[in-house]
């Protein structure tokens, strides 16, 4: 819903639709940008399950809104935001299934011992639970500055806020992220920490 | 700004690494994508060689026509109730039930340059089953590009009236604007129609 009220100038959600793209460019694009999304829309929410189907739909709006696309810096912000319309569609749709969706977290790799997926796994849970239980405002910021590593400019453009929001947004979730390792008792020890 | 110590750095990188997708499941989407997309010609032609595999779509044809309308009326009743699958083997339509694709695997798109059959009711009725499922799973910039499918292939097909009523639903799903003008399309000439109500409720006024 935030998006759809977005006044973002790249991301008109009926903007006129342009010719499609050639599948080569498609198929770059799709090819450097596909993990993102996909990792994107697992962290805004989305089930493991739904995935895959969730990656298709970003990709089947970049390909009708692919006249709009502008290669360069602004890449990922423009995917993000699309992302962050499928995940939150998702999410609607998941509250008013009342969660029945089957969730088969199988994400063991090959070649990984079944401890070392189960440890992964875990891993990861924890993480997805921190981002989970944060608001939306201050999950998109932390996903893209701490776990996409772009800098407060770059999430600025993604997120259509100014960098010093995104700035108080990204402490605010540092200080959130602490308390939340505390309270599941995952905060590395004092003596592990490099600096006092 | 609070900082985070090297340790819950580390911590944080090693968590968010597990968030990538595998290469299979990415090569899996792509060709689910190329399934149901139109792209442009390139500029530079393209050798044989390198041109994709035509994939002819299923012929049905003998014996289709006898129950041509009894499976329309499926539709119309599965389009109410939500669940084409369903109601076509409780109704035992024998070429619905050999058409209908499982949801990971849509239809091969008819290629472009191929004659498009006038009327093939097997195939409509998949792809109009596909943008169904597609709605049911809260997906429906996916439904729009199996209704656009069925648009190319088939303008006037036994099934278009369906097509636009379920194109309305999902645009109104998407909170596109052009939901709304598609909706008033849709009921003026379509109003009487069982998948009106769907349309109403998708797209209020």
């Amino acid at each position: 819903m935030v998006a759809l009220l977005d006044p973002r100038p790249r991301l008109q959600p009926d903007a006129p639709e342009g010719a499609p793209p050639t599948r080569a460019d498609f198929d770059a694009l799709y090819r450097a940008h596909a993990p993102f999304v996909w990792r994107s829309l697992r962290r805004l929410g989305v089930r493991e399950a739904a995935l895959d189907d969730a990656t298709q739909e970003v990709f089947l709006v970049v390909h009708r809104r692919f006249a709009d696309f502008r290669p360069g810096p602004t890449e990922r912000a423009w995917l993000f935001a699309i992302a962050q319309r499928v995940a939150s569609d998702h999410r609607r749709w998941l509250r008013r299934k009342g969660n029945l969706m089957p969730i088969p977290e199988q994400t063991m790799a090959q070649g990984q011992s079944p401890y070392e997926g189960a440890l992964r796994r875990e891993a990861s849970d924890w993480l997805l639970a921190f981002l989970d239980q944060l608001d939306d405002a201050r999950r998109d910021a932390f996903i893209l500055s701490e776990l996409e590593q772009m800098t407060f400019a770059e999430a600025s453009t993604a997120l259509g806020v100014n960098a010093n929001t995104i700035a108080s947004r990204v402490a605010s979730g540092r200080r959130a992220l602490l308390t939340f390792l505390d309270s599941r008792g995952l905060a590395p020890r004092a003596s592990e920490e490099g600096t006092p | 700004m609070t900082e985070l110590s090297p340790a819950v750095r580390a911590l944080l990188q090693q968590a968010s690494a597990q968030h990538n997708p595998a290469e299979h499941e990415l090569e899996r989407g792509l060709d689910a994508l190329h399934a149901s997309l139109a792209f442009s010609a390139p500029l530079v032609a393209v050798s044989a060689v390198q041109a994709s595999p035509q994939v002819a779509p299923p012929a049905f044809s003998g014996g289709a026509l006898v129950s041509t309308h009894a499976v329309k009326l499926y539709l119309v009743a599965a389009a109410v109730i939500g669940s084409v699958g369903t109601v076509a083997v409780w109704t035992g339509a024998p070429e619905a039930r050999r058409v209908a694709p499982p949801i990971s695997a849509p239809v091969a798109a008819p290629v472009q340059e191929a004659p498009a059959p006038a009327s093939d009711i097997g195939v409509e009725l998949a792809r109009i089953e596909a943008a169904q499922h597609a709605l049911q799973r809260g997906q429906p910039e996916r439904a729009l590009a199996e209704l656009a499918e069925h648009a190319r292939a088939f303008p006037n097909g036994l099934l278009a009236s369906e097509r636009e009523g379920l194109r309305a639903v999902a645009l109104c799903d998407a909170g596109r604007a052009e939901g709304r003008a598609a909706r008033d399309t849709f009921l003026a000439r379509f109003g009487a129609t069982p998948i009106a109500a769907r349309v109403r409720k998708a797209c209020p006024r």
